[in-house]
């Protein structure tokens, strides 16, 4: 049973897609994926935007001051197990906003990343490489939650 | 010498017992081949036929992220009310409570919506109500023309009749028209309009409690094929062929029209529904083809 939802974990990702104020480039090539050419549909991604019902999110672009409230609140949002991915090289790195007053360097200096996906643009199918990664990285955070659970309960009784 | 399925046990409750089993596999299926079919209406390769149940069952697998107490008994309540009224209508049951029945789960859907604080699921639980308003009549005059066609509101009734397609062609038109409202397709998607406002009541739902208001949806999708059907039950291949025109109208409207006002909606699909039930009643009364 526990084997098949994981493989329904791996089936199913609904994506959230956050623009963190980038220049929208990266945004275009998410959009691009969800088109006839790369149609990320058939590998079950459905794209929400309800960060409740999500298990990945996309984030696109240095994060500015003024988004990382939103952002930590995204994240807190998200039920577990979830990944977030840093897609661009803004969000991996900075990018040409390195340093910038107005934002807070790169993603993972405000919510834990686990997939970057380099590029300036990123091409879509980098995305879908940088999804699939994801995927593994879904099962492997419920078997450690899951882990972390039994653990507490056998340190209880 | 009678078949095993002519015998009245096995007729009045094993096949529907087992139809009641089926019906969320059949309503899950149906949503995979929709969610096909509409991919390649647009070109795209889409998703796996068994999307659907991979996504239902991820999101049992996954944490809840709980609000408060009162949408979640209300989520179930709305499974408990479908699944009800899928059982009432399999086991041939009283066609008015049905619909009333039918008619609570969506009530207990728009409560949910309302129980939460976010203004997306406020908004959709509004425009829940006001399709509401819209449908309920129009299939309410429908069961009150089958009942004056077959004499009866119970279901048996409807079998001892002639196919109510003859006499009720008008009506079945009707069913139609609201057909979208029901299965929440364009253009009156209205209430879970995911790019105004996230999924609507829908929208404070997460892990185990959004997975069964998706199952719930699959019975929704059984329960209103079945209805179709039985507009024709003396032959099973044109039944199930209603069923299909049924299904593959929807699909084909709901990839063809874009969505529309909530106030539009009203006004348009009240006045053709009810003229269209109205000419039915016409027709029925004139031809002579009605019961007391």
């Amino acid at each position: 049973m526990s084997s098949f939802t994981e493989l329904s974990r791996k089936k199913s990702p609904w994506v959230i897609h956050v623009g963190t104020g980038g220049c929208n480039g990266c945004d275009l090539e998410i959009l691009s994926c969800l088109t006839p050419r790369f149609d990320v549909s058939r590998f079950g991604v459905y794209s929400t935007g309800n960060p409740k019902h999500a298990d990945v999110m996309l984030c696109v672009g240095p994060v500015t001051l003024k988004y990382k409230e939103i952002i930590t609140n995204l994240y807190n949002q998200m039920p577990d197990p979830k990944v977030v991915m840093a897609v661009g090289t803004c969000a991996s790195t900075g990018g040409i906003y390195q340093g910038c007053y107005g934002t807070c360097g790169s993603l993972d200096q405000v919510v834990p990343v686990d997939v970057y996906v380099p590029g300036c643009n990123v091409r879509p199918e980098a995305i879908i490489d940088g999804l699939v990664l994801a995927l593994d990285i879904l099962n492997e955070k419920e078997r450690k939650i899951l882990e972390e659970k039994k653990n507490k309960a056998s340190g209880v009784a | 010498m009678t078949q095993i399925w002519e015998e009245p046990i096995v007729y009045t409750y094993v096949i529907p017992a087992i139809l009641l089993l089926l019906s969320p596999l059949i309503g899950g299926l149906l949503t995979g081949v929709d969610r096909r079919a509409t991919a390649r209406l647009q070109n795209r390769r889409g998703p796996p036929i068994i999307q659907p149940f991979y996504d239902v069952f991820k999101l049992f697998g996954k944490e809840d992220k709980i609000v408060n107490k009162t949408y979640l008994v209300f989520g179930v309540a709305y499974l408990l009310t479908v699944i009800l009224s899928t059982a009432l209508l399999v086991f041939h049951y009283d066609l008015l409570v049905i619909t009333f029945i039918f008619g609570l789960s969506f009530i207990f859907l728009v409560l949910a919506g309302y129980s939460v604080r976010s203004q997306f699921s406020y908004v959709g639980s509004n425009r829940e109500l006001l399709q509401m308003l819209t449908y309920e009549p129009i299939l309410l005059l429908v069961v009150i023309l089958i009942r004056l066609a077959s004499g009866s509101f119970q279901m048996d009734a409807i079998y001892k009749v002639g196919p109510l397609l003859y006499s009720l062609p008008l009506a079945l038109a009707a069913i139609f028209l609201i057909l979208p409202i029901k299965f929440r397709k364009s253009p009156f998607d209205i209430s879970a309009a995911h790019q105004e406002i996230a999924q609507g009541p829908m929208t404070e739902y997460s892990g185990r409690y959004l997975g069964i208001v998706e199952t719930a949806h699959f019975f929704e999708t059984f329960f209103i094929l079945w209805f179709i059907g039985l507009f024709y039950v003396q032959n099973w291949i044109v039944r199930l062929g209603l069923m299909l025109i049924a299904y593959v109208f929807s699909i084909v409207v709901d990839n063809a029209t874009a969505r529309l006002r909530v106030d539009q909606m009203f006004k348009q699909v009240s006045i053709a529904g009810l003229a269209l039930v109205g000419l039915n009643l016409v027709y029925i009364l004139i031809m002579g083809r009605w019961i007391a």
